[in-house]
């Protein structure tokens, strides 16, 4: 009798986990989830997430909160992630930057940059740009390079934090083009866009996201495209490559991982309503006017593709030395 | 004129009654998350952000604002009565305004706080409706020099003034540097002052050290008198109206907080803090009675609270006609009208005079209504305040316990306030200013990045903080600051030697 009662509290109870568990991964999401930007606001990751949580919530059922954690080019964020996230999907990290691909290169890190996370989707290549105050005298981009050979260490260009992908293209387009530049961090892109709006510096390597406004007020002016393929945004502005300098090219994507150790069933619930965020008609309106460069990736091929960065990004740390 | 008229437009859509639920709305969780520790209105905004979606552009911004500028209000209650501030813009408002209510006036505290709010939302209104086009060429003057110009002013007032000694408070300073400084360095990304303690990669943040010097610290003070009440506890509502004096001394603090708090919330990077700041000093500089500040003086509520109400307007400067969000809160504000398919910038008042008259005009409404909801719980949390002083000690600590918890769940966090709530008790045991410490924490690594950017562009020239006419002015400012409270010290020890007639105590009655 009294091994029988046990047994039935034994099965009883795990019955009870067992569903509890099924159940959490059915009725995943049940509150809302944290979205940590590991970067300041306005800058490109930031606008990102924003799009994204807003337009994903219809889809996932419930809200997404954006936990803004700034500094040192998305390594403070990352590192709290990894230190604190609980791998049940509730929180959730803009990847795919600095912090995953370039900064490993140059510090050491207590996170690993591709095996502490589960890599959910792909969302967006950022388009870096080159651009420039408007009373910088050169016109275009071929004039800007012969300016800045013939001015050792007096263009001062902007950038999102040192060690991270703004200032790894700076470095790279002073050594492409034997030229001495000073690199100014900022803490983020849209800040480093304001200086440069302002005058106060001569020109960012940044995301086309932060530099848009500038764009359109004519407080800058953009001069290369730092990607293998031209942007649809700006069909005239040149690439790098085109102008002779293949090297200083960066291919960055960014997206969305959860902590490493999250089940599979919710990572791809995840991936799921992110993929159909993305197919929204509102979502793909929203990103066409902050001149988004939309490109799915999704699960693996995303973790693959970073990879891809990330050695493509090492290679190019070893020409830098 | 077509101002005028479009305003008005703006003011049929904000009475609308869907727009009025929304804005009551807002205000209402604004008052709620600008009074917990640990929440702010950037979380409360981000929070709401999915459900402003489902709303039309204009309600949804009108909710979100609600929560911006109602937060500020939220603030100054705990701030006041507890002694607890939410938000770092709150500090000055926690240190006159508790001493003020520990004498009873806590009610006239809050009734001037949320008139002065209100007054300065109002006019800082007109000068954002009158101004934002020509103002947002002048915030892209300020670069990093002119930045740090600012910041340094700031500073500088705090911790040269606050206190009788000068050294004290540029030693306090100096320690909030320090503390600021722990964590990832902001240029280099290499760690400083961890001691290998990864816990410390993340920096000492603001809330947990400020809730620990201010409400721990309280708490712990409190102890040690015996939690006797001293304060009258048979308090009507009429005691608690501010007093004819008590307005008289606001208005012109509250009129110059305005100002101040407006052209400093344009400045990129600067916030309400920095406003608030500058507000007191500038207070305490032009008092006749400074020896007061620190020990309840009510111009010292009433000019930072105006400032940082006045500061959110002019934050909106750069969002509403450049498109560049200037703060956290901001950028949420920036991400719900990009979600609604509103593009901020230059032309966001000719595209869609609507939406952005409408939200305008409902920011003048949420005023009126968040002066009403203040004035009608006011006398509920005063009497709370006086009458249960040993239940409220519990309170705090619960309250403090639970916000600083919240604020990013850690436990570490909540040693973090402990410890500072023992050196906070400590050091106002020993009469040091707590105020420069915290700013040097809060204001210390803007200032750190901006020093560090201009002497990159310089390439190491000191010059560059004289390279333009913003530059060179803030810093003369900031070393005429720096300096003269030691001249003026040095001026008093030669005339000490002479007999020094007394101030006449009648030359104040007649301002």
């Amino acid at each position: 009798m009294n091994f029988l009662k046990r047994t039935m509290v034994a099965l009883a109870a795990t019955m009870t986990i067992g569903a509890a568990h099924a159940q959490d991964a059915a009725n995943f999401p049940d509150h809302p989830l944290r979205l940590v930007v590991p970067f300041g606001a306005g800058g490109g990751s930031d606008t990102l997430a924003r799009t994204l949580a807003g337009s994903a919530s219809p889809y996932l059922g419930q809200p997404i909160s954006i936990d803004m954690q700034p500094g040192a080019s998305g390594v403070i964020g990352t590192t709290e992630f990894v230190r604190s996230a609980k791998p049940d999907g509730y929180d959730l990290i803009i990847t795919g930057t600095g912090a995953t691909t370039t900064i490993p290169h140059s510090q050491k890190l207590t996170y690993d940059p591709l095996n502490d996370f589960e890599f959910v989707i792909g969302v967006v290549g950022l388009t870096e740009v080159l651009a420039v105050r408007k009373d910088f005298p050169a016109k275009d981009a071929k004039e800007f390079i012969e300016y800045i050979k013939a001015n050792p260490g007096k263009v001062s260009l902007g950038h999102s934090g040192t060690g991270g992908e703004d200032w790894a293209l700076i470095r790279l387009l002073a050594n492409a083009t034997e030229s001495d530049l000073t690199d100014v961090p900022f803490d983020g892109g849209g800040p480093a866009a304001t200086a440069a709006a302002g005058g106060h510096i001569d020109g960012v390597i940044s995301s086309l996201v932060a530099v848009t406004p500038f764009m359109e007020s004519g407080d800058l002016r953009v001069l290369a495209v730092i990607a293998t393929t031209p942007s649809d945004a700006l069909p005239d502005v040149p690439t790098m490559p085109s102008l002779g300098y293949k090297d200083v090219v960066l291919d960055s994507r960014l997206g969305i991982a959860a902590p490493k150790g999250t089940p599979k069933e919710i990572v791809q619930k995840l991936h799921d309503a992110f993929k159909k965020t993305m197919e929204d008609p509102s979502f793909l309106s929203f990103a066409k006017r902050l001149n988004m460069n939309l490109q799915y990736v999704g699960l693996e091929d995303y973790k693959k593709a970073l990879q891809g960065d990330f050695d493509r990004i090492g290679t190019v740390y070893e020409k830098t030395k | 004129m077509e101002t005028l008229s479009l305003l008005g437009d703006g003011f049929i859509i904000a009475l609308s009654w869907e727009n009025l639920v929304w804005v009551i709305f807002g205000t209402i969780m604004g008052t709620l998350v600008g009074a917990l520790p640990g929440l702010g209105p950037t979380a409360g905004m981000a929070v709401l952000l999915p459900f402003a979606f489902t709303l039309n552009p204009t309600s949804a911004l009108i909710m979100l604002g609600g929560i911006y500028y109602g937060a500020m209000y939220g603030g100054t209650i705990t701030s006041v009565l507890l002694n607890i501030p939410g938000e770092s813009d709150s500090i000055w408002t926690a240190l006159e305004g508790h001493k003020l209510a520990q004498k009873g006036r806590g009610g006239a505290v809050l009734i001037i706080a949320a008139v002065m709010s209100f007054a300065a939302g109002t006019a800082s209104l007109v000068l954002l409706v009158a101004l934002a086009p020509q103002l947002a060429r002048w915030a892209l003057s300020f670069g990093p020099a002119e930045q740090f110009g600012v910041l340094l002013i700031g500073l500088a007032m705090i911790s040269g003034l606050s206190s009788k000694q000068p050294v004290r408070g540029w030693m306090m300073l100096a320690f909030g540097l320090g503390i600021g400084m722990v964590g990832l360095d902001i240029v280099t990304g290499t760690p400083r002052f961890t001691f290998g303690v990864d816990r410390l990669l993340d920096g000492l943040d603001f809330l947990p050290v400020t809730v620990g010097m201010f409400g721990v610290a309280e708490v712990l003070a409190n102890v040690e008198r015996n939690m006797r009440v001293t304060a009258d506890t048979s308090l009507g509502f009429r005691d608690m109206l501010p007093t004819r004096e008590e307005w008289r001394k606001s208005r012109f603090p509250a009129l110059r907080g305005t100002l101040i708090g407006f052209f400093i919330g344009i400045i990129p990077g600067s916030g309400t803090t920095m406003a608030a700041t500058a507000s007191y000093a500038v207070e305490q500089r032009v008092s006749r009675r400074p020896e007061e500040f620190g020990n309840g003086a009510i111009e010292g509520v009433a000019g930072p609270e105006s400032a940082n109400n006045a500061a959110t307007s002019g934050a909106m400067v750069p969002i509403l006609s450049l498109g560049v969000p200037s703060s956290p809160a901001t950028a949420v504000l920036f991400g719900a009208m990009l979600m609604q398919g509103l593009r901020p910038g230059p032309l966001l008042f000719q595209t869609n005079p609507t939406v952005i008259w409408g939200f305008l005009a409902s920011m003048y409404v949420g005023n009126v209504i968040l002066l009403i909801l203040n004035t009608l719980f006011i006398p509920a949390f005063t009497k709370m305040t006086v009458k249960a002083v040993p239940i409220l000690n519990a309170f705090v600590l619960v309250l403090c316990f639970v916000g600083v918890y919240a604020f990013r769940n850690s436990l570490f966090d909540v040693g973090v306030m402990l410890t500072f709530g023992v050196i906070g008790y400590l050091l106002n045991k020993l009469s040091y200013p707590t105020m420069p410490l915290i700013l040097g924490i809060v204001l210390g690594d803007v200032a750190e990045l901006t020093l560090r950017q201009s002497l990159i562009i310089s390439r190491g020239d000191p010059m560059i903080f004289f390279s333009s006419p913003i530059a060179a002015t803030l810093m003369t400012v900031a070393i005429l600051v720096i300096v003269l409270p030691f001249v003026a010290r040095l001026r008093r020890r030669f005339a000490a030697v002479k007999p020094t007639p007394k101030p006449n105590p009648t030359a104040n009655q007649d301002v």
